[in-house]
């Protein structure tokens, strides 16, 4: 065995218990990293991969780009008076997408793209005995549908696929039927924005996990859709999966620049939640810095008294002829293995934890951006790497000042003193 | 005299105590913040939903939406084509209610309001809204609708004959403002163009985005009512609101709700945030009486003489072992005052970070509850951690036996 390992080696089984309390803050300090980034990182790609799963990666609006450039701002340079205008009413005619066939047809065959789906939304009042909900209906085509967002799996009573031979079926989120307390076959009725109302049958409830929506969106076939806004033959939006759902902003860039129309990519359209995000990981972040300097602290107090202590033993070492850097390795090698002993037992401490906290349930599904029943945890690989090297480099830069200064006593001094 | 070894000992090593005091420091200052910000959160969601709920709410709605009569009554086993019970339910009798009510004791307003759903339209776009018909001054009383308008005309909704207030949301969806006109359509095929007299924001970004007002008589025609559906009430105390419910529920019969149910599953959400929060700042502090146990058993150890020699001129094993919790007591002291002080500080900062909750709510910065109870808390949690975690050293160094340690040297 390597001299400065066995001496390393000793000197932990000499103090052992103050070794094992040494292991005990790396264990404690891993495990709970552990379970707040398993915490953090699983809610996050729990609502990413429900949302990429469930949403258009990149939506073509109906939005024309310059669609708001006034004339009167136009035709006349700012010297002319004009500073501001007031009051400017929308047109009445509805937003559409032009020319809707080409653009699909051109982004059929961008590569990159995967599905696309045209779809019509339009906002209703949807009615069942005397409980009125607001909601939004989206036209759609299916197959088209079911090709971007995996529609048909969704589905947790009925089969959104007899929207096709259902005369006026229509498709409803799982939170909205649950408060208009409506099953399978129910009639429901439409209002739309010009007054009048329609009658749907209800062939299939669908839970997408993602609040948002389930608490918002209806699925009816395009041409049903159409009527109800009664825009015939029109669309307003294209939804388009890609491969890589991770560029959508610079296809909804390059989309938009091609088409003339607002592109929105699922991140815009989510980022407030994306930025909320951050603030709870940073704040959960800040606080973990604050145990890892905590834990830091112990372990550099504790190495440097036993430096302190020892330099007698220190003097007499490097008196039999060790050399400096043999007594700083020697150190050095208890911090690494504090570390390495820490951060196993802390990985199997964080395991431990991670699993009970899996089996919680909540009563409430409070959530407002996921309606889970319980927390969900990341188990990859790539955080147990992670919390394990943090557990050793924690020890080891916490050891490695003690280190060096164990290998800078003085033989000569510390024997003259006694 | 057990204070000055005690002292001594603490600045002998000088270094080391300083780090221990830190660690302690650091546990107590982040409790305080973690704490702060918790409580902060809570306050506000709390203050905020106050602001636009009802504290204790009777409606017209149904217990439940469809009672199966068939299953429950005669035993059957399916019951095909329900055909939902469509009528308009209204508070009969609400101004006999109202009067009964504002008599109850801790009820400090009563309102009666019809809310009902609506599409409203500007130009091409749309939004499906709840409309709530209320009376302004009520409504003031119930929950400052007054000093949550844009433009502050008090009198606006009786301005023009159609007059409509929108939430902030609405607006910015439309890009409308005051003087804009609305289309207004309901489920009863009511079709007409109203006039935004002002603008409403409340804080909480869902309410805002899909909440109009106007007059309760308005409502009537746009619902085709007679009367209202809801009855408002507001309480001296919000956390009566159960109770209060639960009376009024007995005394009236109908559907009653209150806010504290109404919101139980965000408090429950708050509720497990802080449930997290508690678990890192209990490591932090678990970590750091670690940290300060370790540094006194070594020196325990490494004092065994001089301990032999103090045992040895008479003073008794219970000294000793005071001596070293004293050590411990003073450490605490030091390091939770350092650590409110890293407390106050970081509040400050966490009030100052330009961050925004527009997805929840309308606001800058981290809400900060400053409360002196958050900050005792933190002093007393670094106190005992650091007490208990010289009690270990302080029995082991009352344990050291005189003769042997000067019998071995």
């Amino acid at each position: 065995m390597n001299l400065s390992v066995y001496i390393g080696y000793r000197a932990l089984r000499a103090n052992y218990k103050t070794s094992l309390v040494l292991v005990a803050s790396v264990t404690m300090t891993v495990a709970v990293i552990l379970v707040m980034s398993s915490l953090l990182f699983g809610f996050r790609n729990e609502f990413i991969g429900k949302t990429v799963n469930s949403t258009a990666h990149v939506r073509i609006t109906s939005e024309e780009l310059d669609k708001y450039a006034q004339p009167a701002l136009l035709f006349s340079d700012s010297d002319a008076g004009i500073t501001e205008i007031q009051h400017i009413k929308p047109t009445q005619q509805y937003n559409k997408i032009r020319n809707s066939y080409l653009i699909m047809k051109e982004l059929e065959i961008t590569p990159g793209v995967i599905a696309i789906s045209p779809t019509l939304a339009t906002n209703v009042l949807i009615k069942y005995g005397s409980i009125i909900y607001p909601a939004s209906v989206y036209g759609m085509l299916p197959d088209s549908e079911d090709k971007m967002t995996d529609l048909y799996s969704k589905a947790i009573a009925g089969r959104v696929q007899d929207l096709k031979t259902q005369d006026k079926g229509i498709v409803v989120g799982k939170i909205i039927a649950a408060k208009l307390g409506l099953e399978l076959g129910n009639l429901v009725k439409l209002v739309v924005r010009d007054g009048s109302s329609f009658d749907f049958r209800v062939v299939a409830i669908v839970e997408t996990g993602i609040s948002s929506q389930d608490d918002s969106k209806l699925w009816v076939i395009l041409k049903d859709a159409q009527i109800l806004a009664n825009q015939y033959n029109q669309i307003t939006d294209i939804g388009v999966k890609l491969a890589d759902y991770e560029s959508a902003e610079t296809y909804a860039e390059s989309f938009a620049k091609k088409f003339g129309y607002k592109t929105e990519s699922w991140q815009i359209a989510n980022s407030n939640i994306l930025s909320l995000l951050v603030i709870i990981f940073a704040n959960i972040y800040f606080v973990l810095g604050g145990l890892l300097l905590a834990a830091a602290f112990g372990i550099y107090n504790v190495f440097s008294m036993s430096v302190i202590y020892r330099r007698r033993d220190l003097a007499i070492m490097q008196a039999l002829g060790l050399t400096n850097g043999q007594i700083s390795w020697g150190f050095f090698y208890q911090g690494i293995t504090v570390g390495i002993i820490g951060g196993i037992l802390g990985l199997l401490l964080g395991q431990l934890l991670i699993e009970y906290f899996s089996t919680l349930t909540f009563s409430q599904t409070g959530d407002n951006l996921l309606n889970a029943r319980g927390f969900v945890m990341l188990k990859a690989w790539w955080l147990y790497v992670t919390c394990f090297f943090t557990g050793i480099l924690l020890a080891v830069i916490s050891a490695s000042l003690p280190a060096y200064r164990a290998g800078t006593v003085d033989p000569v001094e510390v024997i003259r003193e006694g | 005299m057990y204070l000055h070894v005690a002292w001594r000992q603490i600045l002998f090593r000088r270094r080391q105590s300083l780090a221990s005091i830190f660690s302690v420091a650091l546990g107590v200052g982040l409790f305080i913040m973690m704490s702060s910000m918790q409580q902060g959160f809570e306050d506000d969601f709390t203050e905020r939903v106050i602001a636009v709920t009802p504290h204790v709410q009777i409606t017209a709605e149904r217990l439940r939406p469809f009672p199966d009569m068939g299953k429950e009554q005669y035993d059957l086993t399916k019951v095909l084509h329900v055909q939902a019970f469509d009528k308009i339910e209204i508070i009969n009798g609400a101004t006999y209610l109202q009067n009964q009510l504002s008599t109850m004791e801790g009820v400090v307003a009563v309102g009666a309001n019809y809310t009902g759903q609506g599409l409203i339209s500007y130009g091409n776009r749309e939004i499906a809204a709840i409309i709530h018909g209320i009376d302004p001054e009520k409504e003031n009383q119930l929950n400052g609708f007054y000093g949550k308008l844009k433009f502050g005309g008090r009198n606006a909704l009786y301005m023009t004959s159609n007059a409509i207030v929108i939430g902030s949301g609405v607006a910015k969806t439309f890009k409308s403002s005051v003087g804009d006109t609305l289309t207004v359509v309901t489920d009863i095929g009511y079709h007409e163009l109203y006039r935004v007299v002002d603008i409403y924001q409340s804080g909480i970004t869902a309410y805002d985005n899909k909440t109009v007002f106007v007059l309760l008589k308005n409502s009537k025609a746009l619902f085709g009512v007679d009367g209202p559906n809801e009855i408002n009430l507001k309480l001296k105390d919000p956390y009566q609101a159960e109770k209060v419910a639960a009376a009024v529920a007995d005394m009236t019969g109908l559907n009653v709700k209150n806010w504290i149910a109404e919101n139980a599953n965000i408090r429950a959400e708050l509720g497990r945030r802080k449930w997290i929060n508690q678990f890192i700042v209990g490591t932090i502090f678990i970590v750091a009486a670690f940290g300060i146990a370790n540094i006194m058993t070594m020196n325990v150890m490494n004092k065994r003489r001089d301990i032999a020699i103090m045992q040895a001129f008479g003073i008794g094993a219970g000294s000793i072992g005071k001596i070293y919790l004293l050590q411990g007591f003073i450490l605490g002291l030091i390091g939770a005052f350092f650590g409110v002080i890293i407390g106050f500080g970081l509040n400050i900062g966490l009030e100052n970070i330009p961050v925004s909750f527009n997805a929840q709510l309308t606001r800058e910065g981290f809400p900060v509850a400053w409360s002196s109870r958050i900050f005792l808390e933190g002093y007393f949690m670094g106190l005992v951690i650091s007490v208990a975690a010289s009690f270990f050293p302080a029995r082991k160094a009352a344990a050291i036996l005189p003769a042997e340690v000067i019998r071995r040297g």
